[in-house]
């Protein structure tokens, strides 16, 4: 049978979503069979209820997220929805990993991973916007062993 | 207070206390990182503590690095497989000399040349 779905309700402080990946981590250790999307659903779940915080939100607290996570054979579903500001040209960043050059540490990039990890750990990321709220749905999947 | 310092007789040690080195407490990391660094020389950053590093975390750590100059080395030792996963895939790893160990990390210090 599969583990209870997880549905949270959170505010729009990085603290709450700190919180948030607390329980989250804290029902998938419960969950027989999915420690290894622990990990990733960490990340991926950070980067873009933070995203959703700094972005959507602009930093302004106590402004309702809703997340929802299935279990499914092949890892986990999750849907992210917030009444913040849409993406920008209404789909979200592609998310190349930036460039970087050990030799040349003045030029480091200190930003544009998030999308890059979020897109590098997750499938099928849809994003739409209805009724004023943004909608994101994706997959992360389990590691093929 | 997410972080404490240690001297070592060639690096200074900075010691992640926090479980999580994320959005929340990047800004904080990088001004506590600055003051405790003040006085010069090559620092380890262990990292032992810390179960999730995310982006914001990943740029502050960059941002320490590069505020450093370009004559102070930063080492990060004690990673967790999270935060080493983040490592790899941003290839940090490729910028970062990355130790299993704090000991591992301060034996290099200690003989930079056999590490090469």
């Amino acid at each position: 049978m599969a583990p209870a779905d997880i549905n949270e309700t959170l505010t729009s402080e990085p603290e709450a979503v700190r919180r948030v990946l607390d329980d989250v981590r804290d029902h998938i250790s419960d969950a027989p069979g999915f420690a290894a999307v622990s990990d990733m659903s960490q990340i991926v779940l950070g980067e873009i209820l933070n995203n959703v915080v700094e972005h959507a939100y602009r930093m302004e607290p106590g402004h309702p997220i809703q997340l929802s996570i299935t279990f499914e054979d092949g890892g986990l579903h999750c849907r992210v929805i917030d009444d913040g500001v849409a993406m920008p040209n209404g789909t979200p960043p592609n998310g190349g990993m930036p460039e970087l050059d050990p030799s040349q540490r003045d030029e480091l990039p200190e930003g544009g991973f998030g999308w890059a990890l979020v897109r590098d750990m997750t499938e099928q990321l849809i994003y739409s916007r209805r009724n004023g709220q943004n909608h994101l749905e994706f997959s992360i999947p389990q590691p093929e062993s | 207070m997410p972080l404490t310092s240690s001297d070592h007789d060639h690096a200074q040690v900075v010691h992640v206390e926090d479980p999580r080195l994320d959005a929340s407490i990047a800004i904080q990391f990088k001004e506590d990182f600055r003051s405790l660094t003040a006085g010069g020389g090559d620092v380890i950053l262990e990292m032992s503590k810390v179960e999730f590093l995310d982006s914001s975390g990943l740029g502050s750590i960059v941002a320490v690095y590069k505020a450093l100059g370009p004559d102070r080395a930063m080492a990060l030792a004690g990673l967790q497989p999270t935060v080493e996963k983040v490592m790899t895939l941003t290839r940090m790893n490729t910028v970062f000399a990355i130790f299993p160990t704090l000991d591992d990390a301060l034996a290099a210090a200690a003989s930079p040349h056999a590490a090469e």
